[in-house]
């Protein structure tokens, strides 16, 4: 290298000393030295070679420059960064490779532009998308400490700048993959990222910056200005010209780096030949040592084709395959022969387009593009293989050029995609499965955005509500009952500031005007980060449950109401009457027949009569005794065994509506693993629906505490059970304490006094026991007791 | 039926659909040497011929077809007056203020002892009484009236006003000595011993000023 650079200063040196200037000649009036500061990293104008002196284009024009005004130039190449501040604090006369802008214009006068430079934003290859300033967002940035262009890119909106020293800095961090993003002037990149040899790790966009370069002198310091500029203007543009070849020649690629300098040495030699004769030779053993190591570069070369997991063939220009790695075999199924004429454009057996078209080899894209030099990129093809099978391949051809341009082959490189496409059109599929399932399920699916936009419907939503996508989009909630509609809001306001899934009911407008109602259910999708993105949701139908479940309440107000009914009023109405009717005309007759003998001529016929009829009715009203003890004792009982803890809940559920009317509170307590009795499960549920609306009326009239009424169930003995319906009710009168159970005794306007009575009756009849107990609070308990085993099992 | 007594006795009428009750109340009331009538139902009674005799009805509220009560709005709507004691299996208190407020004499519950039916009983038949011996001297008033002479309804209505002979014989265009004559006619077919006597059969009868008699 620095032989080199000695060559190239020869030549520079035997170029400049027949230039007589005029400059040259007023620069001896005033001998002096210049001082200029500059980039000490900014290749190829200002670098420093690998020996650490500084060189490039500036140092060779600044030497031109000394020669023909005859002033001494004293270069100082540093940090870029340190550079301005040192030039602004006045230490040096001129600064080089400046670019012109209104804040430097503050202490800075500068020459006309010498060189437009382009900065462009260099990228690692895989990244995609990076075409301008704007696409640079969210991506950290390298860029140079004191660079002119970071005040654009932050205006551009680039936030995460990170800066370095110098250019230098800038690759070696690229080249370290600490970072991939980074602006720098082209010239400037281009040289050093060839110099790293990372120049295909990266791409470039479009220059997105133009930039004139410069020199600057203090402000108002005209004579160095008019000084610098003088000189320059008096080098020959062809001396310029060739100071810039020389240095921009370095950047085409390495090796050709070692072609320009041998080409330079070859030059060298023609003019100096004695002098050269030693560099001559000197040349010559590194260029045989070069191509050394080529032979060897191109055995790792084929090493790596031989492993790649790539399939690649080269083709001349008349599509004869020259050469092919191991995977192309595998993919072909087939191995042909290397150079046999028949084997053209490609390996294959048959080729086919993706759609299933034949395509003969010679109209391939191999043969396309031999015939046209256009590469070809990520094209995919059906390969079908000796065996029958076929495959997709995704192919890339370049055409291959010798040096002048001149095409002599193609380079293929392809990949076995099918599974990728299988699994792609399987994805497809199912995805289309999906969209299908969503639009049919016989729910309404939806999705909104955190903000509560509309993201998705489902076909169903839209069928439902009649409205289009756009309608819908736009007012959502439209179709929300007018009822609903601000309850619903609020709630949902509330839970999605909350994150939370819920639901809700509320009516929805039907395309036919009909309101139906419907369950609303959604839930959150988060992020990693926990953020809300979305929310799913469904809304079915339960217009039909809802009635089902009115129907159903009607019904258990009617059972319930039928079951109460049943016994203590239908029943017990006809047996008091059909009771109280012998029993009034028993009382007249015995009167009538007293009367009858009490006359003074008693009248014994009709006294006799009387007594008759007193007896007859008497049989009677006996006879309608008899027929209720057997409707209630022997006649129909059923004993069958169950859970006392069934109909205990069958009658809370029976009685919940009237309970929520009088605003009464009922409990169950009930003791686990009781057993089972055997009893009759209808009479027992009278019993204790009888106990239960006693309580419930009795609490009607508690206005001064709550109205409690709990069930309580435990056992009694080891074969008995207890059952109690405890209230907070207002209680029963000491005194008619001990009647409460006779018939016909109530304190109720409408009662008839016959249910506690009936209800004894039953349990009774059930070896039971039924009592009545004053709480230690407020209120009764009613409690029985009833064997486990039924009274058959005596 | 049986009829113990002359045809000026009272009777009681009974209607109640248990034959048991109607047979003891038969019994009963008989024993006490009044005459009774027996009844199944509400049509069967108002299909009966009555006399005018003092009577009452002892009336069973639950009846097959048309019931107690409403056989009693029946009676007061055809302006059938008679005094109805009402019976009852299990009455309650809505149910007995209607039938009080109608005019019932009592509302017994079955079943009630003797002195509680026939004290109601003997209530009732001489209310009927009173209130039958009140309509027949109205009648009988009302006939005596009938037999006025258009001149002598005017004349009577002006004297029971107190006006003068003088008077009424300008206000009707005629000689007083004719007033005087007729107003003794007057006297004469209402058999009115006095003025004052006069006065009360007028307002027995509402004749006030200018309007005409009750009827």
């Amino acid at each position: 290298m620095a032989a080199l650079s000695v060559t190239a200063a020869l030549i520079l040196t035997m170029l400049a000393l027949d230039l007589p200037s005029a400059v040259a000649q007023t620069a001896v009036k005033t001998p002096r030295t210049i001082r200029v500061v500059m980039d000490n990293a900014y290749a190829p104008y200002s670098f420093q070679s690998d020996e650490g002196k500084s060189q490039g284009i500036l140092i060779d024009q600044w030497q031109a420059w000394e020669k023909k005004t005859g002033i001494k130039v004293e270069i100082h190449a540093m940090d870029w960064a340190e550079a301005l501040r040192r030039m602004r604090a006045g230490e040096f006369d001129v600064i080089d490779s400046i670019v012109e802008t209104s804040e430097r214009l503050d202490y800075f006068d500068f020459t006309a532009a010498y060189t437009l430079i382009e900065a462009s934003i260099f990228f690692r290859k895989d990244i995609s998308g990076i075409t301008d300033l704007a696409s640079l967002k969210g991506f950290p940035v390298g860029v140079k400490k004191g660079d002119q262009h970071i005040d654009q890119l932050k205006a551009g909106g680039v936030t995460t700048l990170i800066l370095f020293q110098n250019n230098d800095e800038i690759i070696e961090a690229a080249k370290q993959h600490k970072i991939n993003v980074f602006v720098v002037d082209d010239p400037s990149a281009l040289y050093l990222l060839n110099k790293a040899g990372i120049e295909r790790e990266f791409r470039q966009s479009a220059p997105i910056f133009r930039d004139e370069l410069r020199r600057a002198v203090r402000k108002g310091d005209a004579t160095t200005l008019r000084t610098v500029s003088e000189g320059f203007a008096a080098i020959q543009p062809g001396e310029l010209k060739q100071i810039d070849e020389k240095w921009y020649g370095r950047t085409i690629n390495r090796i050709g780096v070692y072609l320009t300098y041998a080409g330079y040495a070859m030059a060298v030699a023609l003019l100096l030949i004695a002098g050269l004769a030693v560099w001559n030779r000197t040349l010559k053993k590194r260029i045989l040592q070069r191509t050394a190591a080529l032979g060897e570069s191109e055995q790792r070369f084929r090493r790596l084709v031989e492993l790649m997991p790539v399939a690649v063939y080269v083709c001349d220009t008349s599509g004869v395959i020259q050469t092919y790695n191991h995977r192309a075999v595998e993919l072909w199924g087939r191995e042909p022969k290397f150079g046999d004429t028949a084997e053209r454009y490609c390996g294959s057996l048959r080729l086919y387009s993706p759609d299933g078209k034949f395509v003969p080899h010679e109209k391939s894209k191999m043969a396309e593009a031999l015939k046209t030099g256009v590469e070809v990129r990520d094209l995919e093809v059906v390969m079908e293989r000796p065996d029958g099978s076929r495959i997709t391949v995704l192919v890339n051809i370049a055409p291959l050029r010798k040096g002048d341009g001149e095409l002599t082959g193609a380079m293929n490189c392809f990949q076995d995609i099918t599974e990728r496409k299988e699994s792609e059109n399987t994805l497809r599929q199912s995805e289309r499965q999906l969209q299908l399932v969503i639009d049919k399920i016989p729910v309404m699916a939806w999705i909104v955005l955190a903000d509560g936009s509309v993201d998705f419907l489902n076909q169903r939503w839209l069928e439902y509500t009649g409205l289009s996508l756009r309608e819908a989009i736009k007012q959502p909630t439209s179709t929300v009952h007018p009822e609903d509609i601000s309850r619903a809001i609020d709630k949902w306001n509330r839970h999605m500031a909350a994150g939370k899934s819920f639901e809700d009911e509320m009516r929805l407008r039907r395309a036919d005007g009909e309101y139906r109602w419907f369950l609303v259910r959604t839930a959150p999708l988060f992020d990693e980060r926990g953020n809300i993105l979305k929310w799913y949701g469904t809304s079915t139908d339960i217009e039909d449950q809802k009635r089902a479940e009115e129907a159903l309440r009607e019904t258990q107000d009617a059972l319930a109401h039928v079951a109460r009914g049943s016994i203590v009023g239908e029943l017990t109405g006809s047996i008091a009457h059909e009771v109280n009717q012998p029993l009034g005309a028993i009382v007249t007759n015995a009167e009538a027949g007293l009367t009858w003998l009490s006359d003074e001529t008693p009248n014994l016929n009709e006294a006799r009569e009387a007594l008759h009829r007193i007896i007859r009715d008497g049989s009677r009203a006996s006879e309608v005794v008899a027929r209720i003890r057997s409707l209630l004792k022997n006649g129909r009982a059923i004993e069958i065994r169950f859970g006392v803890e069934e109909i205990i809940r069958e009658i809370i559920a029976l009685t919940q509506n009237e309970a929520q009317r009088r605003k009464v509170s009922v409990q169950a307590r009930l003791e686990p693993n009781l057993p089972q009795i055997t009893a009759d499960r209808v009479q027992l549920q009278q019993v204790l629906m009888n106990l239960v609306m006693n309580s419930l009326d009795a609490l009607t009239a508690v206005a001064d505490r709550p109205r409690i009424l709990t069930i309580l169930a435990g056992t009694d003995s080891p074969s008995s059970i207890r059952v109690a319906v405890q209230d907070t009710g207002p209680g029963i009168d000491p005194q008619r304490m001990k009647d409460i159970f006779e018939p016909f005794q109530t304190t109720k306007p409408h009662g008839l006094g016959l249910g506690l009575s009936i209800s004894r009756s039953i349990v009774q009849a059930h070896r039971g026991h039924l009592r009545v107990r004053r709480n230690d609070g407020p209120g009764v308990t009613f409690e029985f007791t009833l064997p486990v085993k039924g009274k058959s099992a005596i | 039926m049986k009829t113990a007594s002359p045809s000026t006795a009272s009777i009681v009428f009974v209607v109640d659909d248990d034959p048991s009750i109607r047979e003891a109340l038969s019994s009963l009331i008989r024993s006490v040497k009044l005459d009774v009538e027996t009844f199944s139902s509400a049509q069967e009674f108002l299909q009966h011929d009555r006399s005018d005799r003092p009577a009452c009805l002892v009336l069973d509220v639950r009846l097959p077809g048309l019931n107690g009560l409403e056989l009693q709005q029946r009676l007061i709507r055809d302006g059938v007056h008679l005094p109805i004691i009402f019976i009852t299996g299990h009455g309650d208190i809505p149910m007995s203020v209607r039938a009080m407020k109608a005019g019932a004499v009592e509302f017994l519950t079955k079943p009630f002892r003797k002195r509680d039916l026939l004290g109601a009983i003997e209530q009732a038949i001489e209310r009927d009484q009173e209130a039958s011996a009140q309509r027949k001297d109205l009648d009988e008033l009302l006939a005596r009236y009938d037999s006025l002479t258009p001149r002598e309804r005017q004349v009577m209505g002006s004297v029971v006003k107190g006006r003068l002979n003088k008077q009424i014989a300008a206000e009707l265009g005629t000689a007083e000595i004719t007033v005087k004559v007729q107003r003794g006619r007057v006297m004469k077919k209402m058999k009115a011993d006095s003025l004052a006597s006069l006065i009360l059969m007028a307002q027995e009868l509402g004749i006030g000023a200018g309007s005409e008699p009750w009827r």
